[in-house]
């Protein structure tokens, strides 16, 4: 695990909460935190060599680009073969996260489409090429909140 | 709901969706291979902003490299009449990423609001949802942590 230094944690939270849309970005976050933009580069650069920062670009709100639908699917799959039937699922274009998990039900994807009916036909091709029959299917009916940032700052 | 964009705004969230280049003046570069001015590209992606169809633009970063290295997804029993109080309610945690109302399947899944947390350790995080519960006032809960990522990926324009 990599410790991150104070700056660092100031960088990961402009980053992610307040990248500046100007011509000089980085320029204007090395000022912001006193820095030179060479400074502000280099560290972005590390961190993401790190595996730390997975990219730097726009959020997209899946609604808003055609995909109407998603639900989540919990599947009992065998233990011994979770492997490569999540290899399998992982696949799918239109499945975007999917975990194992410690439940009985043990695997836990998502999946996006433009439309009900389209959702349908991916949930029924996934069944059948990996011969799953119990999986719960569970469609957002009303979303709260999708903010994945995190706050370093505190502690 | 879907929001019209012209065929420019959609080479542009194409051409950003790996992330923009690491460069002095980055919207310059991607205007360069648009043939549009790095002040029309700035200017369509504040648009896109106000519109949503831009949730954010910024870093996205894995938390587990960073000691965040157990999420762990909660599923509640809230009474249908109570979900969006509570939900609401549940959003304003930082320690919540992710809240979704989904239907139950009645006799087989009876949860029916999700939260996806990110702790520490396990103990943190079964410490957060116990708060969380308090504040909600919601007990009737359990918390599934992830043995493994098998994929997380964020949704591709094509």
């Amino acid at each position: 695990m990599i410790s991150l230094s104070e700056s660092d944690k100031k960088l990961l939270y402009v980053l992610q909460y307040n990248f500046p849309l100007v011509r000089e970005p980085w320029k204007t976050i090395a000022e912001s935190l006193g820095m030179s933009e060479e400074e502000v580069l280099k560290r972005v650069k590390q961190l993401m060599d790190e595996g730390i920062i997975r990219r730097i670009g726009p959020i997209f709100d899946a609604r808003k680009i055609g995909f109407g639908a998603s639900t989540l699917v919990a599947a009992k799959v065998p233990s011994e073969d979770i492997e490569r039937i999540a290899g399998i699922i992982s696949q799918f274009e239109n499945v975007t996260h999917n975990y194992q998990r410690k439940h009985e039900y043990n695997l836990w994807f998502t999946v996006l489409a433009k439309n009900h009916k389209d959702l349908q036909l991916i949930l029924e091709k996934i069944k059948s090429i990996t011969g799953l029959k119990d999986i719960l299917d569970l469609p957002t009916s009303k979303s709260f909140k999708t903010d994945v940032r995190f706050d370093f700052g505190e502690k | 709901m879907v929001f019209q964009m012209d065929c420019v705004d959609k080479e542009l969230l194409k051409m950003m969706q790996e992330g923009i280049p690491l460069v002095s003046r980055p919207f310059a570069e991607v205007a360069k291979r648009l043939g549009i001015s790095e002040e029309e590209v700035l200017s369509r992606i504040r648009k896109l902003m106000e519109n949503g169809v831009i949730r954010r633009f910024g870093a996205s970063i894995r938390p587990e490299r960073v000691g965040l290295v157990t999420s762990a997804m909660i599923v509640w029993k809230v009474p249908p009449s109570k979900v969006v109080e509570v939900g609401n309610k549940m959003a304003q945690f930082k320690e919540v990423t992710h809240c979704y109302e989904r239907q139950a399947i009645p006799g087989k899944w009876e949860f029916n609001l999700y939260c996806v947390i990110h702790g520490h350790s396990k103990k943190d995080c079964e410490e957060i949802a116990k708060h969380i519960s308090n504040s909600i006032g919601i007990k009737e809960y359990m918390l599934l942590f992830s043995e493994r990522e098998f994929k997380n990926t964020s949704v591709k324009l094509s």
